[in-house]
């Protein structure tokens, strides 16, 4: 019997790749794309979209299409202020969660989600990069003994996208307790990209954060430093058992990377360290057509490039591939429901990823550091 | 250590003629000896010359772990709002490794290095300017600490 899975969102979300990830394999059977009855037109627009893409029926009605025979798992990727309440009605109606990151937009919907999905024993994935090659190869090494008790980790994952600035340098005037992060031109930064770093520290140490303390700022993207989002945050924690980690995340441009982005770890131990980068095992094409540096053409329904369907291709000089997970996210979630589990990142890993880039908005509001939880 | 100085000239050099534009983040790993009581000199001495290459002084050191601890990091904030990570580690008896990346408003600049051993012998000399206090006290109170520039 396939699950039956229901897409929430559409198209110019990351669910253009969840979606396509869970009609790939066999095990599933996408049954619509539905969102809230009050989803905004464009939303309403890009949803259908999608579902034409997906050849499945547009459901403009949330708690219908829950309702619907043989929905098993809802795959949720909406813009993150409604992504909570939305996760809770999904969670309430017993629905497997396969959630984008980071989970929620408010620490007490997402404690809330956590605590429904306990009582009602729901299997639930957040989308992390955990399985792509370099955060497999960290995992290898710390488990192999070889780096000795592991004292640090040190994690830089820079997205290569977006139109870049020469903007004036100033400090950043952080808000304490943001409740907005994705728009169509802009995401806050640090939210969005640092989750990774933090799910990844999770998952490789299974230890709670302890402390935070961080840096935004506005370096590169114009329409960031409009609407008051961050691009690039720096972050440092402390984790239960002494461990120290240190986190730089941002989206730096097109002509910052040959690649996608600088993403390098470096894992220090009592006996040893080892520096992972991300792009160590590359694909290089070179060729005379190639005119340097060659941006892609602006998307006037994602100018800063956001998601799949827009085109993202760099030209010129060397462009860089990196070899894809073995296996996908999403087939990754159905292997885990195969077998009654969470995924490998589960949402109560979300929550605390969550927890940790709430504190670090707060400490870099307050110059200071934050203990966590935070009350 | 000889090497800073090489070091700062090298990516001084690389900089020249701003092919990456402004430098407003720098990740240095430093991973140059087998002393723990060499870690925070180190890390100082790098903090120095990131602070020359993003051209502004410290507003703002927040350090963590220790000489017991077997790792020094710094995450640093500089008056324009640039900002830095710099990090100390040993070398556990194998080949010393640095590891750079600085990203500049139009590009980045990436290098790794396995220093000449040779050039790690001699003495750190004294960081101009200094910071080796306001590490020594964020490390004891766990705190950031506002960085008056000590020479």
């Amino acid at each position: 019997m396939p699950y039956g899975v229901l897409v929430v969102t559409g198209a110019m979300s990351h669910q253009e790749n969840y979606a396509l990830g869970f009609q790939q394999d066999k095990r599933c059977d996408v049954i619509a794309v539905a969102d809230e009855k009050d989803a905004d037109e464009r939303r309403v627009r890009l949803n259908e979209k999608l579902a034409g893409q997906l050849r499945v029926p547009y459901i403009p009605d949330l708690d219908a299409a829950l309702a619907r025979p043989g929905v098993d798992v809802v795959s949720i990727c909406t813009e993150h202020h409604r992504q909570g309440r939305v996760a809770i009605r999904c969670a309430e109606a017993g629905k497997h969660l396969y959630i984008d990151k980071p989970v929620a937009g408010s620490l007490p919907e997402a404690r809330q989600l956590e605590a429904i999905v306990r009582k009602n024993n729901l299997r639930s994935q957040m989308f992390t990069q955990v399985l792509l090659p370099p955060a497999q190869r960290a995992r290898r090494l710390i488990d192999s003994g070889s780096l000795g008790e592991l004292r640090a980790i040190h994690h830089d994952l820079h997205f290569a996208k977006g139109y870049t600035k020469d903007l004036p340098l100033k400090p950043r005037t952080e808000t304490a307790d943001p409740k907005r992060f994705l728009v169509p031109d802009a995401k806050r930064e640090m939210f969005n990209i640092a989750v990774y770093s933090l799910a990844m520290f999770r998952w490789l140490t299974k230890r709670n954060f302890r402390t935070v303390s961080a840096i935004t700022a506005n370096y590169f993207l114009e329409n960031n430093a409009r609407r008051d989002f961050e691009d690039f945050g720096v972050l440092s924690l402390t984790l239960d058992g002494g461990i120290i980690a240190t986190i730089s995340a941002g989206r730096t441009g097109w002509r910052s990377h040959p690649g996608g982005g600088s993403n390098c770890t470096k894992l220090v131990g009592t006996r040893g360290s080892a520096f992972i980068d991300g792009f160590a095992t590359r694909t290089e094409i070179t060729g005379g057509r190639q005119a340097f540096w060659k941006t892609p053409p602006e998307n006037p329904d994602d100018p800063a490039g956001f998601w799949a369907s827009s085109d993202q291709r760099k030209s010129g000089a060397v462009e860089w591939a990196i070899p894809p997970a073995t296996v996908s996210d999403q087939s990754a979630f159905l292997d885990a429901l195969d077998q009654g589990r969470d995924g490998e990142v589960s949402l109560s890993d979300g929550v605390h990823a969550l927890e940790a880039l709430f504190g670090a908005y707060r400490s870099a509001a307050l110059r200071d550091v934050v203990s966590l939880p935070l009350l | 250590m000889r090497y800073f100085s090489l070091l700062e000239r090298t990516i001084e050099a690389a900089l020249a003629g701003n092919p990456v534009g402004r430098a407003v983040f720098v990740r240095a790993h430093l991973e140059l000896t087998a002393d723990h009581g060499l870690l925070i000199p180190i890390s100082e001495a790098g903090l120095a010359i990131a602070r020359r290459w993003v051209g502004a002084s410290v507003r703002r050191i927040h350090a963590l772990g220790g000489v017991r601890h077997g790792s020094v990091s710094l995450q640093v904030e500089f008056a324009e709002g640039q900002t830095s990570l710099v990090s100390a580690e040993l070398t556990h008896g194998g080949e010393p490794v640095v590891h750079l990346l600085i990203a500049g408003q139009q590009g980045t600049l990436r290098f790794d290095d396995f220093p000449d051993p040779r050039l790690l012998v001699q003495a750190i000399g004294v960081s101009t300017p200094g910071y080796r206090g306001v590490i020594e006290r964020s490390l004891t109170t766990g705190k950031p600490m506002l960085a008056a520039e000590e020479r």
